[in-house]
């Protein structure tokens, strides 16, 4: 038994050795994708994958980047934030030039901590958190943000003329926090007045207690800071507990349709979205049939289209700086000015993009119907 | 006053519920003494099944509801004999863990099966809300509870009156003994499983209904709460079950609405902590302690 | 070089060698930075998986909330180092002191239900806590709330400019702070603290009738390993720099209890070995994270039907046991002789003459509306061995039960040596001078003879868990002393050769035999025996006998003894104590009690109180 147990010693050893392999001089260029593949988020990071990887695809066939081709390393954090900071590690010992990632907003937190310590260029299509560019110049991102887009809808609901309003978040939950606090104040001072805040904990199912509070307050209008899943079931509930009011959500809430059964709910809910295959530039159209052709089917979440534009205005800097190194990189991205699908780019104080905001609904079987583009 | 009421109601909705989990708990615990971590996943089962054939294979909802019951009757029989039989005579805390494997093994089948991302039931019946007055109460919540006080009649009356009952209940006063007086043990405790399966099943189907998402995790939460609603109430104790999963129902559906949505699962866990401290055994539970 | 000197000698070249090789390839950048934080993360794991072994192996109970300790000791440290504007050398040994110590309050806070609640409740009070403190850290403002703390102080960045010597620094840290606790549980789990924790695992009521306060050292199981566990989780702060409490959830816990289990309950090189192994393989196995949990919870049931044990069980994986391989595989056996101490056993027991050892005034208690005891007057004077007898169901355990504390009577009381002993926990009973054995053999069973016979020595060592640790001179000479003792008992019974012997593979009359002299070991005044002679043939009876009187002859103690083989009764016992349906119907001597119609009455039985009995047994 003990030499066994010394044996089951040098073979972890042996195996944990075996994954150093001296890193070989190729003649390609390594970019990191880094963000949540799997697990219940995974949906957004594959469809930022797509993204990334449709753009990259085009720009080899084009030539590639400095004369070089270009590849893309993916590592799945499962949406965890330690596992996005080895993620980092492993990647960082392969020669890695530049970093596409996270997709949470959590995760691209702890991804920023370990790059702003190396200054390598980070871009992430997806994190809507304020934090994750604060303080860190080598961080970028190519999505709106929470409070932007929560202001954005504060000013809509405004503009619908609806005067009260309710809200339901997830107080454990950093993105639906967020949303909250900025849609709150905004609300205020838009003269709505918020007349139930009511939270639910991280993995409840139950909402009936809150919602039962909310229709007892009896708003116009319900904002509904959470993701697809979660938002399902709170639609759901608030209809067989008979809650009539209009449902109103943020971009995490794109991926509701599948998670729904009931598709007439979804025609009382309005949100806020990076992208629209309704939207009309010349960009977008191309990005659209591109992607259509890829992978056979729409961009249903945004986030393939930012994901695309990242890869763009990385890839561009690239070429912009002229090399590979870290600084000039990040000089080039800072500078980006150009027209991706998602709208105009150009990134101010904060590495925050200044761009479009899209409004969306749904149909009666689930078909997402462009509203509203808000340009900047 | 109306908003209390509602509320009450939503505890009481929530609260059978956990009942008819925590019966599958309380049922097994009695017997061979094992908190069986896994009954919480055995309603994931049941939600899958139910929501395969009723979307998949078109079958109509009674089928579903009986598909949902044959599978987890069978899966609950299953690992029972697989698992936690030849454990029997083990350390309790061997079996313990197998409970928690069987769980987590449970939870990850699923995932590689059927992926993360949760399934949308269907809307199998649609009732407008029911008014009273200005208390307005949903069809879901009422049919879960007038199916679960008939189900609670029923199995009093069954473990009360006929003969495997009796022998159910002589098994979990003293296991040795029943044997002894000619009880076949095994096939009581597989009858335990067997029920207690059965009604996780019809509970995954009610939970569904009203919450419809099926999730590999979404066994675990009302698992858990269902087994502290056992443990509130006296473990292996049934009619205990059913008062500890009220209980906890109602305090849970308060302390959202009238403490903090978010600390609800503390004051659950703060309200177990307490009981047990004052009252070891659960509410219902008489004072017990190892023979010396 | 004798042979602890040798296994501490290895041990620690073995580390040092160890470390010198890992410091090395990180310095030269053989390990890279990505396998270097493996390794940090490895050493954390092995802390985690340790202590939580303390509760789970060691202690025997369940603990689901693990990370829920780790998570405070994160936060706390990492509070500590955000905010105190000292330099990060001093500041981190402060924050990981203090953050180990809040985790060690919470699990003192937990400890408090333990002390009413056994298995299962408890393992689910584990849970709701670990719940609770997330929750709770995820609704403070001071934690950041749901975002979490963000910019912590990186280890592997903060001792210096350059990399890889901050590197270097940082392993160098983590991995002696893994050594240092390791052999502190090791040592700790040697004492007689640590003998008294393994004891309540085999058997709690026996352990609290040997004398060890159960409740106190459940407490101390758990506050050390929480301690350990804020250690571990503040070092795991300042390696991955942002934490937030989804981090700390069941599934972590879970994670390490299957480290624990794999490795082996009580086995603290098993945690160790299981953690990395844990750890490295599935960063070697990257493209097979969606089997990863799936695998685990097989690996689990398995190890649970086929090999409840572990891999190593409770045993050690020791470098002196692979040294001694190694030299048996070259045949270069070193002859040894052990020529141990011998050192008479003298009992110091005052005489307490011509008054009562133990004398019960109308004891007695009721069990709902059953009087199981009524009006029992008893006593017991000093060098006598008295019987007690009956039918079955005539209350005479119960009886022992009232003496030893299990059951608190409901009326009357019990001297001993003149003083009530109302009110008084069974250990603290053992230690007044009352020591029991079981009417079914309660042994330590995983544990040596000789072990069995140390723990009831407990209370009368003096040494404090942390000279335990430290192995002090206190506890080495205590420890010497009372295994010259332990081994001096053993002898006086025959049963030296035992001494190392797993006392549940010993046959039948040697456990009873063991039980008798574990209960001597704890110095009584009074010595109560259940059924000695239960499940014995002629011979063994006969020489259990022999025993009896040797231990009156040799320890000055008063027996007391129930028993149901009259020859063994009548042959040994002085005065007889004859109990039916909860009261004393005759006492006398062995010849009155022979002739006592009432008692041949009970026992052969009148028509109508043979119903009477029957009836009282169902």
């Amino acid at each position: 038994m003990k030499k066994r147990s010394l044996f089951t010693m040098l073979v972890a050893a042996a195996l944990l050795l075996s994954t150093f392999v001296p890193g070989l001089a190729e003649d390609v260029i390594k970019i990191g994708g880094i963000g949540v593949l799997s697990g219940k988020y995974g949906m957004y990071g594959l469809a930022v994958k797509e993204g990334v990887d449709l753009y990259v695809k085009q720009v080899n066939a084009a030539g590639g980047v400095l004369g070089k081709q270009v590849e893309v390393y993916w590592e799945d954090t499962q949406g965890n934030a330690s596992e996005a900071i080895n993620a980092y590690f492993k990647l960082s010992e392969q020669g890695m030039v530049a970093y596409i990632g996270a997709v949470l907003s959590g995760e691209s937190k702890a991804l920023a901590e370990v790059t702003a310590e190396d200054g390598a260029p980070q871009i992430s299509p997806s994190a809507t958190d304020y934090d994750v560019t604060t303080g860190r110049p080598n961080v970028f991102r190519t999505c709106f943000l929470d409070p932007f887009q929560a202001k954005a809808m504060a000013d809509f609901i405004a503009n619908e003329g609806l005067k009260s309003v309710a809200v339901l978040y997830d107080n454990s939950n950093d993105y639906s926090l967020g949303l909250f606090e900025a849609f709150k104040a905004q609300s205020e001072k838009n003269g709505l007045s918020v007349v139930a805040a009511e939270s639910a904990a991280f993995g409840d199912t139950d909402y009936k207690t809150q919602l039962t509070t909310i229709m007892n307050a009896k708003p116009e209008a319900v904002f509904l800071p959470y993701y697809g899943a979660d938002a399902a079931l709170i639609l759901a509930q608030a209809n067989e507990l008979g809650l009539n009011a209009k449902f109103f959500g943020a971009d995490g809430i794109a991926d509701i349709v599948e998670l729904i059964s009931d598709k007439n709910l979804l025609t009382s809910l309005i949100y806020t979205d990076h992208f629209s295959e309704g939207a009309q530039s010349e960009a977008a159209q191309k990005f659209v049939a591109d992607y259509q052709a890829e992978y056979g089917k729409l961009p249903s979440i945004s986030f393939s289209a930012t994901g695309y534009d990242a890869a763009q205005v990385l890839l561009n800097a690239i070429e912009a700086a002229g090399s590979t190194e870290p600084d000039a990189i990040v000089a080039a991205i800072k500078a980006t000015n150009s027209t991706v699908v998602s709208g105009n780019i150009t990134f101010d104080d904060h590495n925050d993009p200044v761009k479009s905001i899209f409004f969306q609904t749904f149909d009666s079987k689930g078909n997402k119907q462009f509203i509203l583009q808000v340009d900047p | 006053m109306d908003l209390l009421a509602s509320q009450l109601i939503n505890g009481l909705h929530v609260g059978s519920i956990y009942a008819l989990i925590a019966l599958g708990y309380t049922m097994v615990y009695g017997i061979i003494k094992l908190i069986n971590f896994a009954h919480g996943d055995i309603i994931m089962v049941g939600a899958y099944t139910a929501v395969i054939t009723l979307v998949s294979l078109n079958w109509s909802p009674v089928a579903a509801l009986i598909a949902a019951i044959v599978v987890c009757v069978l899966l609950g029989l299953t690992i029972e004999r697989v698992a936690y039989k030849p454990l029997r005579s083990s350390p309790r805390i061997s079996s313990l863990i197998t409970a928690i494997g069987v769980s987590m093994l449970l939870q990850n089948a699923a995932l590689l099966l059927f992926g993360a991302q949760p399934r949308p039931f269907p809307i199998v019946l649609k009732v407008e809300p029911l008014r009273f007055g200005g208390l307005q109460i949903s069809f879901i919540t009422l049919l879960t509870l007038g199916v679960t006080a008939l189900l609670m009649i029923s199995l009093q009356t069954f473990v009360h009156n006929s003969k495997p009952g009796k022998a159910m209940r002589a098994a979990s006063e003293d296991y040795a003994t029943a044997q002894l007086m000619g009880i076949n043990v095994n096939n009581i405790i597989s009858l335990t499983f067997a029920i207690g399966s059965a009604l996780a099943a019809i509970g995954a189907y009610l939970y569904v209904m009203a919450y419809p998402a099926v999730s590999p995790t979404m066994g675990s939460l009302p698992g858990l709460k269902a087994f502290i609603a056992a443990v509130l109430g006296g473990i292996g104790i049934i009619p205990g079950a059913m008062l500890g999963a009220f209980v906890l129902g109602i305090a849970e559906s308060l302390a959202k609405a009238y403490i903090s949505s978010q600390m609800s699962d503390a004051v659950v866990y703060f309200i177990l902590i307490l009981v047990l401290l004052f009252k070891p055994t659960g509410l219902m539970g008489k004072p017990s302690g190892e023979k010396v | 070089m004798n042979k602890k000197t040798k296994s501490i000698a290895l041990n620690i070249l073995g580390i040092l060698v160890l470390y010198a090789a890992l410091s090395t390839l990180i310095g030269s950048g053989a390990i890279n930075n990505y396998l270097s934080n493996i390794l940090i993360t490895i050493c954390i794991t092995i802390i985690m998986t340790a202590s939580l072994n303390v509760t789970t192996g060691l202690l025997g109970q369940l603990a689901l909330g693990h990370a829920g300790f780790m998570a405070i000791g994160a936060y706390v440290s990492a509070l500590l180092t955000k905010s105190l504007s000292i330099s990060f050398g001093l500041s981190l040994p402060l924050s990981l002191m203090l953050g180990g110590l809040a985790a060690a309050m919470c699990g003192l806070l937990i400890g408090i239900p333990a002390l009413r609640l056994e298995g299962d409740y408890l393992a689910i009070i584990t849970l709701g806590f670990g719940e609770i403190i997330r929750v709770i850290i995820e609704n403070l403002s001071i934690t950041g709330g749901a975002r979490g703390l963000t910019r912590i102080t990186r280890l592997s960045r903060a001792f210096s400019q350059d990399r890889t010597l901050s590197m270097v620094i940082a392993f160098t840290l983590v991995f002696f702070i893994t050594v240092l606790i390791i052999s502190s549980i090791f040592t700790l789990g040697r004492s007689r603290h640590g003998r008294a924790i393994i004891s309540i695992r085999e058997n709690a009521i026996a352990a609290e009738a040997t004398g060890i306060p159960t409740t106190r050292y459940k407490l101390l199981a758990f506050v050390f390993a929480a301690f350990y566990a804020g250690i571990a989780g503040g070092l795991f702060a300042h390696q991955i720099s942002i934490i937030d409490a989804k981090m700390f959830g069941f599934n972590k816990s879970i994670e390490y209890l299957v480290m624990v289990v794999l490795g082996g309950m009580g086995s603290i090189t098993g945690s160790v070995v299981a953690s990395i192994v844990l750890v490295a393989l599935p960063e070697v196995l990257r493209g097979m994270e969606e089997y990863r949990l799936l695998i685990y919870s097989f690996l689990l049931i398995l190890m649970m039907l086929f090999r409840p044990s572990g891999l190593l069980g409770t045993r050690e994986f020791s470098m002196l046991a692979a040294w001694e391989a190694m030299e048996r595989f070259c045949s270069r056996v070193f002859k040894r002789k052990d020529t141990p101490t011998r050192m008479p056993f003298q009992p110091r027991y005052d005489i307490w003459e011509d008054k009562p050892v133990l004398e019960t005034r109308d004891l007695g208690i009721d069990f709902g509306g059953l009087k199981a005891a009524e009006d029992i007057n008893i006593h017991l004077s000093d060098n006598e061995i008295v019987g007690m007898i009956g039918p079955n169901g005539a209350g005479k355990t119960t009886v022992f039960n009232l003496l030893t504390g299990v059951y608190a009577p409901t009326r009357g009381e019990i001297m001993l040596l003149g003083k009530s002993i109302h009110g008084r926990a069974p250990h603290q009973i053992t230690h007044d001078g009352i020591a029991r054995t079981f009417q079914n053999i309660r042994l330590f069973n995983s544990m040596s003879a000789l072990d069995n016979v140390k723990v009831a020595f407990h209370s009368r060592m003096r040494y404090s868990p942390l000279s335990g640790i430290l192995r002090n001179a206190s506890c080495l000479s205590e420890e010497r002393g009372i295994d010259i003792r332990a081994r001096e008992l053993l002898r006086v019974f025959q049963m030296e050769s035992d001494a190392d012997t797993i006392a549940g593979s010993l046959p039948y009359g040697r456990q009873r035999k063991l039980e008798i002299c574990r209960a001597l070991a704890s110095n009584p005044k009074v010595l109560l025996l259940d059924e000695p002679a239960a499940g014995m043939n002629p011979s063994e009876t006969a020489e259990l006998m022999q025993t009896i009187k040797l231990i009156r002859d040799r320890f000055s103690v008063a027996i007391l003894l129930i028993e149901h083989d009259m020859r063994l009764v009548m042959g040994i016992c002085e005065r007889i104590y004859v109990l039916n349906y909860g009261r004393i119907i005759a006492h006398g001597s062995p010849e009155e009690i022979r002739s006592n119609p009432e008692v041949i009455a009970a026992y052969l039985g009148q028509p109508q109180s043979v119903q009477e009995a029957a009836h009282a047994e169902s």
